[in-house]
């Protein structure tokens, strides 16, 4: 069955530029969010296989809104995206829950690694 | 990948953020301590250097960089603004805009930003203010070997989050142990058999000496405790293995990679020991290589299974050990050999804090903001709820119809006010001012002038009127092709203006206006006009429409003859227009929206062309018909009258049934016919119904079997291999759940 795939950005471009990659590697991406608060609301209403997350976005941000997410199901499969530079926020990210994340700029071959390896954990 | 498809999009967002990074910055100059603007400061910095760096803008990425970290600092107070740092950060945002620029003109970027980076790094590790405080000692990390330094992208006076006493790895923690007597340090003694058997697997051997070994030169240490319970665990069935985890290369970060792997590990089993620790990768250690003992009741092809599930692995290396009990002559204790199953307390091989690390979340606080991005899907998500909502209101009142009861009634009521306002609501956050299309004309006029060596004034009138933004999209090529067309064809060359008697500079006017839940935008110019009988001629020639035919038309239609495909008012072919195509993509694209186009001339005068455009696209309301047992809905927009069908106002002509419409006659159809039913002779079925619709000039009766009323439905797009059917305008999906069919009136009579 097609993995179902939440984007959340702030920036358009990344979220066209991931929804690009994800869809010609076979995804399905069932939703966009541009902002953290939406990014819940998303979650909750479309239930996604793999979420990606940016971590700096106005309104809330990604690890606020990750923490929601695990609230809300403890099984999500949230990936963070950060830019270089970040570690200190993914790994508290990870700490919160999050499986993986890719660092920015993306290269699609390790963006469909970093989604099909997450999605194929237990 | 091709990037080239992504430039747009890049400019653009990179644009907006360099107009809040312009506006942020003359506020913050303004204001005495940094507010929340310097977040959107740096949010802003931060995004063009990710947007940049996806797209390979070296240079763009530098300066964002800098800046994002001058911003970084002043946003946690570690710096203080200055005229000094202002000015800079100015000359670094002008320098993004210029880069920006350049990338929009040539795609590429030459502008010299060494020096400025330079200077920009050189600020950003600037003194701090006065606001900054200094981290305590205690928090500063212990400066042992073992312990590299915070990785670089750290400021260095970033206040360094104590650790926890690591239980181990740590130079420290060892020499701790030691001096508390406590450690009895084990050694892992591998064996390096290509296939490792049970019973030749390497061993955990307790040893006297001081150090535990593990495969390939690792060290780590045991505390006793911890040795106890591993004898336990393993005489209880579980399985000490020793990974090694090598990282791929590329990956960009290391420390949150190693964490992933650690994190996966302690999933799989208890973590007896690590290096890179937990601790040491929280405090921003990373290592290429990742060792760790592992106990666990897994079998080894499954823990591989499950280790090689993460990403970015360049090697992984599993190897079974044994373990030795020293002290009670224990040998080895293969797997399964006592208790079935053991839970493992994570817990206690990873230690969390019990709260996320202070300060972050004081940072990363969620900002109040008064716009927001809306995704253009999420409107139309909304757009759908929306016309549900409409749908099951009309279903409630035509259950309530039989039901007498006045409370429904009110509520009813109530319920459509309610409904009507949410549509309203989203219809103005959809709707954009025709200023988004308009905006570019000028310059256009401008060049296109230049090149025919015409004189154009050019004005726009009514750019604030509103339309949707699906209308607004598609209108801009539309309009492009009007003013065009205007300059090519409609105005003539300042002399022989003046021949004319008219002054050198033609006048070209673009003008909107609102008439109820229309939008009429108009396009005129003062030039030559349109000469219907050269159209007609032209017309004729293609073999477009026969002479007699053209002969009874009136002067409106033989203009709108120039919209057919390969008619062109033109004499000659420019590069500018002129090509016979041209006014029939504009009236395909009127058409298209339900809109009208209507042209006015008068040869020597100049031209008018109009068009009439619903505001909205995505909610209409329809007339629901059946046609022999099927139904399909027509635009209310484009039905003149409905009625029962009264023999005495059909006439027929040549077994063709005409109308009666006042004092003109227009054909009427049988619909059935029209949407592919065989033809029937509408005097054999009395009590058919009737639905005039009218389109511009045109107009024809429609025969139907029944009126079922009119609905407000939200047009659905029709999917392949429907959306090629001629006369099919879209979808929509009932109260009930039933689809009906949205007929194309343009296309069909």
């Amino acid at each position: 069955m097609t993995a179902r795939v939440l984007i959340v950005d702030d920036a358009l471009f990344m979220r066209t530029m991931l929804r690009n990659i994800f869809v010609e590697s076979g995804f399905e991406v069932v939703g966009e969010a541009g902002n953290g608060n939406e990014g819940v609301e998303k979650f909750r209403a479309l239930g996604p296989d793999l979420t990606t997350m940016d971590i700096v976005m106005p309104e809330k941000n990604g690890i606020e809104a990750l923490k929601q997410i695990m609230a809300f199901d403890p099984r999500a499969r949230v990936v963070m995206c950060s830019a270089l530079g970040q570690e200190s926020l993914i790994i508290e990210a990870l700490e919160a829950g999050a499986r993986d994340f890719i660092v920015k700029p993306f290269k699609p071959a390790k963006v469909v690694e970093v989604a099909q390896k997450v999605l194929a954990a237990e | 990948m091709d990037l080239s498809k992504y430039r747009q999009l890049f400019l653009d967002e990179c644009r907006e953020h360099l107009q809040v990074m312009n506006r942020e910055l003359l506020r913050l100059e303004q204001e005495a301590e940094p507010g929340g603007g310097v977040d959107a400061l740096f949010r802003a910095a931060h995004s063009i250097k990710g947007m940049a760096g996806s797209m390979g803008y070296d240079a763009l990425v530098a300066v964002s960089h800098a800046l994002e970290d001058i911003l970084d600092r002043l946003r946690k107070q570690t710096l203080a603004t200055s005229p000094g740092l202002m000015t800079l950060l100015y000359e670094g945002v002008d320098t993004l805009g210029g880069l920006v620029a350049e990338i929009e003109a040539k795609g590429a970027t030459q502008l010299e930003i060494a020096e400025l980076t330079a200077r920009l790094r050189n600020a950003a590790r600037g003194e701090p203010s006065a606001a900054a405080v200094s981290p305590p000692p205690e928090a500063t990390p212990p400066p042992t070997a073992m312990v590299p330094p915070p990785i670089a992208a750290t400021p260095p006076l970033e206040p360094v989050e104590p650790f926890p006493a690591a239980p181990v790895a740590t130079a420290t923690a060892a020499a701790e142990a030691e001096q508390a007597a406590v450690a009895v340090p084990v050694a892992v003694v591998p064996t390096m058999g290509v296939e490792p058997a049970a019973e030749e697997a390497p061993a955990l051997v307790e040893d006297a000496g001081m150090d535990l070994v593990a495969a390939r030169g690792g060290i780590f240490t045991l505390e006793p405790e911890k040795l106890a319970m591993v004898r336990d665990f393993v005489r209880s069935g579980l399985m000490p293995y020793a990974c090694k985890v090598r990282v791929a290369k590329d990956s960009a970060a290391l420390g949150a990679r190693n964490f992933v792997i650690l994190g996966r590990l302690a999933k799989a089993g208890m973590v007896l020991a690590s290096s890179p620790t937990f601790e040491e990768v929280r405090a921003g250690i990373g290592r290429e290589l990742v060792e760790a003992l592992l106990l666990t009741e897994r079998p080894e092809d499954q823990l591989r299974v499950q280790l090689l599930a993460i990403p970015e692995l360049e090697e992984l290396e599993l190897r079974r050990l044994r373990i030795d009990s020293g002290e009670r002559g224990a040998g080895v204790h293969p797997a399964g050999s006592n208790s079935p199953t053991l839970l493992i307390p994570r817990a206690a091989v990873v230690e969390r804090p019990a709260g996320a690390v202070p300060g972050l979340a004081d940072r990363y606080a969620p900002k109040k903001a008064s716009t927001v991005r809306v995704d253009t899907r999420v409107l139309d998500d909304l757009i759908n709820v929306v016309g549900e909502l409409l749908i099951t209101r009309e279903r409630l009142q035509e259950i309530g119809r039989d039901l007498e009861s006045e409370e429904l009634h009110i509520n009813l009521d109530r319920l459509r006010v309610l409904v009507r306002g949410f549509q309203d609501t989203i219809m103005t956050v959809r709707m954009m001012p025709l200023e988004l299309v308009t905006d570019r004309l000028p310059r256009i006029v401008r060049d296109l002038a230049h090149q025919s060596g015409k004189q154009v004034n050019f004005e726009v009138v009514g750019q604030n009127i509103e339309l949707d933004r699906a209308i607004l999209e598609e209108l801009n090529d539309v309009l492009i092709h009007l003013v065009r067309n205007a300059i090519d064809h409609g105005v003539e060359a300042p002399e022989l203006r003046l021949a004319a008697g008219k002054t050198a500079k033609a006048a070209i006017r673009v003008r909107a206006g609102r008439e109820r839940d229309w939008v009429w935008i108009r396009v005129e110019d003062d030039g030559r006009g349109m000469d219907p009988e050269r159209i007609v001629r032209s017309a004729i020639k293609q073999g477009l429409v026969n002479a007699e035919r053209a002969a009874a038309m009136e002067p409106r239609e033989k203009l709108l003859l120039c919209c057919l495909p390969g008619v062109s008012t033109a004499e000659r072919v420019t590069d500018i227009s002129g090509r016979g195509v041209g006014m029939d993509v504009v009236k395909a694209r009127v058409d298209a929206f339900g809109g009208t186009l209507q042209i006015d001339s008068q040869p020597g005068r100049g031209s008018a062309i109009t068009l009439r455009l619903p505001l909205t696209l995505a909610i209409i309301r329809i007339l629901l018909v059946e046609v022999r047992g099927q139904e399909y809905g027509l635009p209310v927009s484009h039905v003149l009258r409905t009625a029962q069908m009264d023999p005495a106002e059909v006439e027929w002509s040549q077994q063709r049934p005409l109308l009666r419409l006042g004092r003109r006659l227009v054909p009427l159809h049988d619909l059935g016919a029209l949407v592919g039913l065989p033809p029937r002779d509408l005097r054999a079925h009395p009590g058919l119904f009737l639905a005039v619709a009218e389109f511009g000039e045109r107009a024809a009766g429609l025969a139907v079997d029944r009126l079922l009323g009119t609905y407000e439905v939200v047009v659905k797009p029709l999917g392949p291999p429907l959306k090629r059917v001629r006369g099919l305008s879209g979808v929509t999906v009932m109260g009930d759940g039933r689809t009906v069919l949205l007929l194309d009136l343009a296309a069909l009579i």
